[in-house]
């Protein structure tokens, strides 16, 4: 067993098991540490299977910049009381989720292992695709993954998604701006209906049981 | 197919598996939305490990890494929108269940 084969399974074990504790954590705060290192051990398999510029992104952009995101919400919003929500799961959700699970895992993993591996997986294509010049000029000064390969790779054939993601991000920053606005600064009738909890708090003060405001809800709900 | 892209294949899917489970067994939605994040990074996993596969000095593909990257950059934007979701919900409602947020369905 080489040295590369070793480190993959090192932290694959390690994937794993964060990942187990991920769905396993009580609180949704260590859910996204385990979460971290899931991610920082899936970074290394990608140096492993050499995309090194896959490894930074992960790092930077998954376990940086999208679990503090996780973090923030969980933190700045979450009530401690909020989080306690084992309490109120079923048993037969685990017994019956696990069970799917499985028959899931053994489905993908029977589809991987039947595999033809000599037709379906064959590196012999009869015509290899098209490359446009820049490609093939520079395949050889770069070795795979390499950061100028990549680069290279993404501006000669996929501009195109390239600045359509540009494009995405931006959108995606206004539709949080909008979504998540503070809708109690702009007047309380563009509430929803859906919002009985705050509608009952508001109308009694502030320490009003919250028994009524259950039951309103519920009417309005059902 | 050497070994170590067999064995990443098996892994993208135990790790697809355990984020299926995650999203099934919690009504929490932050914590389905890691499980969500869990998913794509399996898939992202298989993409990375197709493209070592394939790459060759013939045709030195590099496909599979980019749309990786492109799925990173589409899991971002998914986050920021999903979580104002989120925040939008927990500021609405004293507690947040997925089997509570009903109003969408027929």
């Amino acid at each position: 067993m080489n040295l590369e084969l070793l480190g993959w399974w090192v932290f694959a074990a390690v994937a794993v098991a964060c990942a187990a504790g991920m769905i396993t954590a009580k609180n949704p705060v260590h859910s996204a540490l385990w979460l971290v290192g899931n991610f920082v051990a899936l970074a290394v398999i990608y140096l492993i299977l050499s995309a090194p510029v896959l490894f930074a992104i992960q790092l930077i952009v998954y376990a940086g910049a999208i679990m503090v995101l996780f973090l923030f919400v969980i933190m700045f919003f979450m009530s401690p009381e909020a989080r306690t929500w084992r309490q109120r799961t079923l048993k037969r959700q685990y017994v019956v989720g696990s069970a799917l699970a499985l028959a899931f895992m053994v489905l993908i993993a029977w589809g991987i292992l039947r595999t033809d591996a000599d037709v379906a997986f064959s590196t012999q294509w009869s015509e290899p695709p098209q490359l446009s010049n820049t490609v093939t000029q520079t395949k050889q000064e770069a070795g795979m993954g390499q950061p100028r390969a990549i680069g290279q790779w993404l501006f000669a054939n996929d501009v195109l998604p390239f600045e359509l993601t540009s494009l995405l991000l931006l959108l995606a920053i206004l539709g949080a701006m909008l979504v998540a606005r503070d809708v109690r600064s702009e007047g309380r009738e563009k509430l929803p209906e859906f919002a009985p909890h705050y509608h009952a708090d508001a109308a009694a003060g502030p320490a009003a049981p919250a028994a009524g405001a259950d039951a309103a809800g519920k009417e309005v709900q059902a | 197919m050497s070994a170590i892209v067999a064995n990443s294949l098996i892994l993208s899917a135990m790790l697809f598996t355990i984020g299926v489970l995650g999203v099934m067994i919690h009504r929490h939605p932050v914590v389905i939305f890691m499980c969500i994040e869990l998913m794509l990074n399996a898939a992202n996993l298989a993409l990375i490990a197709f493209n070592r596969h394939h790459y060759s000095a013939a045709w030195p593909t590099l496909d599979g890494q980019v749309y990786a990257f492109m799925v990173i950059a589409i899991a971002a934007a998914e986050v920021a929108v999903g979580l104002a979701i989120i925040v939008s919900l927990f500021k609405r409602r004293v507690r947040v269940d997925v089997d509570e947020i009903n109003l969408l369905r027929g």
